[in-house]
């Protein structure tokens, strides 16, 4: 009976095609799920390094020159060796600074440029005949090798050399800028007798005049008069006020040597600038410790030699502390990203289960058939695992090729464990998933007892799990401060939390659904006694969905709240960092000057705020500390104030003695002292702390402080009142756009050039657009979003996989005369149930998640505040989310029913003999 | 493991107990069977009797609770994981009534075939010839290339068959072959049956509650709660006339310890309850109703 000449093949790998042509939709949403949760997961590590990178970028970027770079300002003169030219001269100096930074461990060697230096002699009077009103106009020397290379001429020619400084030798030649000339009156060609000091005369003559090539180059930033004249404020004793205007001229760098003597003294300035361009992490953590060593120890420019020379200089830089601050933010970031990212990895490998549950439910006959004609466990473990793997382990390949074409830079070794991982991982599952099913012989109510034992025991284990997580997180945090790194049983505290919640729902909602169910039987309604009777006999949910859906619900409410804590976070510590409506620094401020600001348009206060520099002995129940006096006027402070919350209180009455002791705003506010009402003794003197500091930054800088009435200084010798930061309240409409800038203007006219002007927003909007801040509340959106995704999905694919006794029953129930409406209740009761529990649940935990979080990890960082921020609840936020992952899961049950609703009854009867 | 004595299939006080949440179901009270190798025999009984049970247990696929089962020299009771798969690739094929469990819907004839040879590691040189041969052994040659959905029931049936012989089973179990067809077609599908049995060697135990199987095999088992009752041998003599004649005798089953299930139609024509009376004879044993004539009267006006 042979048919056709062509014998089939019959091979395994033909029949596994077949096989898998057969029913490929589960295993093409399984490639395509390992794929985006590959790309996704390989994504966000990569993501996080590289918002963490451009975090530190930005944070130099945010620094100023002086303070990125390394600096120093020290007496005396450079090393300098005889010769004719700039480069023979200052040879020891050059190579000195060069062995320097070649002795420096790298990363933080290669992001030195080439040291800068530049010396000026002390400011000495600039001859210019006086003119009433006129500041004292002083002239500095300077010597700045490599200065030709830095400016143009703009009139006249560049200073000659010269060989000596004497009265009867030759004028020598200065060249300056525009703006010193004219501050100085000094006309190109013009001579002028410069007096050192008493004995000695200088003839000098403005050669020319020079202009920057780059007004911003940060090597101007050496010598504050170089470009423009210099204004000093002075207080002589008795309270005099001087001001004193230094301009710098410039000589040719070669004749230093022979001019330095001449001068009564001289500073010279060294800089050696750092790159401000982006850093990975790992290079910065190294980079850290070698700022702070390099800046401990001494750097040797020169041997020993004579006594005016610099030989051995300390540099100073601000990097190390904005280095310090980035790394903390990328950790804390990392570590608020690492607990709520866990959470959708939960419900991602729950998806995956599900998924492998939905194909080896789907194989399950062929499993069957196979395994009672003699395959071994193995063997059928090993087809599955193989069919499975030749889909994932390409799916996870590309994805994380997407990952790694998305981000910058290569795929660093210790993340491909993650698309290992995510390929390896529904291998496994399937191997047991298919296996433990082939096994059983599909009557659930035979199930062995001691597998509810198991599952007992497994329950209780998490449990206790998550009560040891959550203790150890509260006691430890979860260690950004340190490299150490973060303790993955403290980052998945959340989804502990999360687990134990949802087995707390699956294993107490039996009870009231089932009263329920009661109730509904006495009634009309079959479809409730029969959805409420299946939800708890035959939950199509069971673990794993309300397990996503408590996570995901979770997840999504705590990113959102974290998201509101962040950005109210970020506009209180602009607030209170601020202090004002408007903020003056940069100059110093008189009561005439205070009045007169208070008389702009647009301004409703005013208050000047002084702080003496010396520091007050304070007591409190005999401990002894050190404060800083801050002086005010505290009736027009309390005005400034008005109702911004985040700034001190000032109460009334500070200008009077309450029986007999000063009251006084002290920060930081002892709590061991119960303030306010501790009494203190500041400077001998009885005080009194009243009303609240607030976060203390805006006031004063200082560690610890006491803020008196201005009418209460005296007692503190602090006679004068010289503040150099006003506070200003502004009426509403100026306090942002034109409004804002019409009062600045005025303000300017005031006080003059110098002024900085600072407001709430601006200060927030700074921490707000840089990377860290502004990814983190990105990738936290994403999350969310992921999170529906896959609470949806995992909905949809637990309502496939019990799909087969659903459609016997409606089969059944068809048969009886259920309408379609009726099916669509019950399944609806499968679901809903559950669904409105885990979505309750969700939400309190996610509201409850913040708390436990914001305990653990320190969010400072991105709020740029001094106090951790308040988690904030924004209930239209919240309902929103809240709404739209009920719609979301809701929509998708929805469709998976819709598609349910399609039974063949006769099929399905026909085939449902099979136990 | 096998000894020249042993029946091919035994089984001796086999009990199967089924425990579920508090209630136990007791499938099999002590069930005894003996099949001889090259025997074909069918187990008849009505639904719930323990047939289909000790169908599963014959094929591997559940353990026994208690007693004794031995299949072409395996004991079911204490077999190994590796024993179980060698047991079920070389030594035992199986039929059952659902054509789902038998063929895979998306193979087709020759591949199923195919499966279970792979699944067996056999050798792949000669499987295309094998698989032709087997199909042909049961007159569905035709039906290689086609998928279970494009065969007739009887067809399927005959293909299941060529799929449990795939890997030359010593025993051949069939659950209910015939459930599903008609008269006609359940009659073919025994009949190929039957021809498998003479000419392969294959013994066969065919489980069933369809009392017409019995035309098709020599002996036929009755299966009531759980244990063999009665046996009924069906042969052919030819009688001095030259004429072929179908004698079948019924026989009662008893066990190691004596005891022994009356038919049901003996013990109702008697009103035999609670007790009889039994007397030895030189030949045989003879059983009377246990109550006194009053009470058989009264016996007999209920």
């Amino acid at each position: 009976m042979t048919r056709g000449t062509g014998r089939p093949r019959y091979s395994l790998v033909t029949i596994l095609a077949r096989q898998f042509r057969s029913d490929r939709t589960a295993h093409t949403v399984l490639a395509i799920t390992v794929l985006v949760l590959t790309a996704l997961s390989t994504a966000l590590p990569l993501t996080v390094q590289e918002m963490n990178s451009r975090e530190i970028g930005y944070r130099l970027q945010q620094l100023r020159a002086h303070q990125r770079d390394l600096g120093v300002t020290v007496a005396g003169s450079p090393p300098t060796a005889p010769g004719s030219t700039e480069k023979e001269i200052f040879a020891p100096t050059d190579s000195g600074l060069r062995r320097v930074v070649a002795e420096t461990p790298e990363p933080l060697r290669s992001r030195m440029a080439t040291p800068q230096y530049l010396s000026l002699t002390a400011p000495v009077s600039a001859s210019t005949p006086p003119r009433r009103f006129d500041p004292q106009l002083q002239l500095a020397v300077a010597t700045a090798p490599g200065f030709a290379s830095r400016v143009r001429t703009v009139e006249g020619t560049l200073p000659l050399p010269f060989a000596a400084v004497a009265p009867d030798a030759p004028a020598i030649e200065v060249m300056m800028t525009a703006k010193n000339a004219a501050g100085l009156r000094w006309k190109v060609g013009e001579t002028r007798s410069i007096h050192p000091d008493a004995q000695h005369s200088v003839s000098m003559t403005l050669s020319g005049i020079f202009a920057p090539r780059s007004p911003t180059d940060p090597y101007w930033t050496m010598d504050r008069s170089s470009l423009v004249p210099e204004k000093i404020t002075m207080v002589l004793p008795g309270g005099e006020i001087q001001l004193i205007q230094v301009s710098t001229v410039v000589i040719d760098p070669a004749s230093w040597p022979n001019l330095r003597n001449s001068f009564a003294g001289s500073t010279t300035t060294f800089r050696i600038p750092l790159s401000a361009s982006a850093i990975h992490t790992d290079q910065a953590d190294r980079m850290l410790p070698q700022v702070r060593r390099f800046t401990a120890t001494g750097q040797e420019i020169a041997p020993e030699s004579a006594a005016a020379t610099v030989t051995k200089v300390r540099f100073d830089t601000g990097i190390d502390d904005a280095l310090a601050l980035a790394l903390d933010r990328g950790r804390a970031a990392s570590a608020v990203l690492l607990m709520v990212a866990i959470g959708p990895l939960g419900v991602a490998a729950a998806v995956l289960w599900l998924l492998v549950s939905l194909i080896a439910l789907r194989r399950r006959e062929t499993l069957v058939l196979a395994r009672a004609r003699g395959a071994s466990a193995s063997q059928l473990a090993g087809v599955v695992v193989a069919e499975t793997l030749l889909l994932t382990v390409p799916a996870a390949a590309l994805g994380a090729a997407i990952a790694v074409a998305l981000n910058p830079g290569p795929l660093p070794p210790d993340l491909i464990i993650i698309p290992v991982a995510i390929a390896a991982v529904p291998g496994a599952l399937i191997a047991v998933a298919a296996t433990s099913r082939a096994a059983s012989s599909g009557r659930a109510d035979l199930d062995p007892r001691s597998r509810r034992w198991v599952r007992v025991v497994l329950e209780l284990l998490v449990a206790a799990l998550t009560v040891l997580a959550v203790v150890l997180f509260a006691q430890r945090g979860l260690t950004t401060s340190t490299s150490i790194g973060v303790d993955p049983l403290l980052a998945a505290v959340p989804l502990l939390l999360a687990v134990t919640t949802a087995l707390i729902v699956l294993r107490t909602f039996p009870a009231p659904l089932l009263a329920l169910g009661r109730r509904l039987a006495t009634g009309r309604g079959f479809v409730g006694h029969l959805g409420s009777l299946r939800a708890v006999r035959d939950p199509a949910a069971g673990l794993v969905p309300v397990l996503a859906m408590v996570v995901g619900l979770s997840v999504a409410v705590f990113s959102g709240v974290m998201v509101g804590t962040l950005q109210h976070g970020v506009a209180a510590a602009g607030e209170s960092n601020v202090g004002a409506d408007l903020r003056i620094t940069g100059v110093a401020l008189t009561d005439k000057t205070i009045s007169a600001i208070s008389d702009v348009r647009g301004v409703s206060a005013v208050a000047g705020v002084y702080e003496p520099l010396t520091r007050l002995d304070a007591v409190l129940d005999g401990a002894r500390f050190s404060v800083a006096l801050v002086v005010t006027d505290t009736g027009r402070l309390a005005k400034v104030r008005g109702d911004l919350e985040n700034v001190a209180v000032v109460p009334r009455g500070m200008s009077r003695l309450s029986h007999g002791s000063i009251p006084g705003i002290v920060f930081p506010a002892y709590t061991a002292a119960k303030l306010p009402g501790a009494r203190f003794t500041v400077s001998g003197e009885p005080v009194t702390a009243v009303g609240d500091p607030a976060t203390g930054a805006a006031l004063s800088r200082a560690d610890a402080w006491v803020l008196v009435d201005r009418s209460m200084a005296p007692r503190f010798d602090a006679e004068e009142f010289r503040p150099e930061l006003g506070l200003v309240r502004l009426a509403p409409a100026s306090r942002s756009g034109q409004g804002l800038a019409a009062v600045e203007k005025s303000i300017r006219a005031i006080v003059g050039d110098p002024v900085v002007f600072s407001t709430p927003s601006e200060s927030a909007a700074t921490f707000r657009i840089s990377p860290v801040a502004s990814g983190l509340q990105l990738l936290l959106v994403l999350l969310i979003v992921t999170v529906g995704l896959l609470c949806a999905g995992s909905v949809v694919l637990a309502l496939l996989v019990s799909s087969r006794p659903r459609e016997r029953l409606f089969a059944l129930l068809r048969t009886l005369g259920l309408s379609g409406q009726q099916s669509r209740g019950i399944v609806a009761w499968e679901v809903g149930p559950s669904a409105v529990i885990a979505v309750i649940a969700g939400a309190i935990l996610g509201l409850a998640l913040p708390l436990v979080v914001l305990a653990g990890v320190d969010v400072r960082s991105f709020t740029g505040g001094t106090i951790q921020p308040r988690e904030t609840f924004d209930p239209l936020v919240l309902l929103a989310l809240v709404g739209g992952f009920f719609i979301v899961v809701a929509g998708a049950a929805l469709l998976a029913i819709a598609a349910a609703r399609r039974v063949d009854i006769a099929r399905t009867l026909r085939t449902s003999g099979e136990g | 493991m096998t000894t020249v004595a042993e029946p091919h299939i035994f089984c001796a006080d086999l009990v199967r107990i089924f425990a579920a949440q508090g209630v136990e179901v007791q499938a099999l009270q002590g069930l005894n069977l003996r099949v001889e190798r090259g025997e074909m025999v069918a187990l008849v009984g009505a639904s719930g009797s323990g047939k289909s049970t000790l169908l599963t247990i014959l094929s591997g696929l559940d353990t026994p609770t208690a007693g004794t089962a031995r299949c072409a020299g395996f004991d079911l009771l204490t077999l190994s994981r590796r024993d179980r798969v060698e047991y079920q690739r070389h030594s035992v094929g199986f039929v059952w009534q659902q054509t789902s469990r038998n063929l895979l819907p998306y193979l087709t004839a020759g591949e199923n075939v195919a499966m279970a040879m792979i699944v067996a590691g056999n050798p792949t040189a000669d499987r295309g010839a094998r698989v032709t041969e087997l199909l042909d052994l049961l007159d569905v040659g035709y039906c290689r290339d086609r998928t279970p959905g494009q065969m007739s029931g009887g067809e399927q049936q005959r293909t299941a068959i060529a799929v449990a012989l795939a890997n030359s089973p010593e025993i051949l179990l069939a659950d209910e072959p015939t459930g599903e067809l008609d008269e006609a077609t359940s009659s073919e599908v025994l009949e190929a049956m039957r021809g498998i049995n003479e000419r392969l060697g294959t013994t066969i135990l065919i489980v069933t509650h369809d009392p017409a199987v019995s035309g098709h095999v020599r002996r036929t088992i009755q299966i009531r709660d759980g244990r063999t009752s009665t046996e009924v041998l069906r042969r052919s003599e030819v009688d001095e006339h030259g004429e072929e004649r179908h004698i079948s005798e019924e026989f009662a089953v008893i066990d190691r310890v004596g005891r022994l299930q009356l038919p049901d139609a003996y013990t109702k024509a008697l009103d035999l309850r609670e007790r009889v009376r039994l007397t030895l004879e030189p030949d045989r044993v003879e059983v009377f109703p246990g109550q006194d004539t009053a009470s058989t009267t009264n016996g007999g006006e209920k």
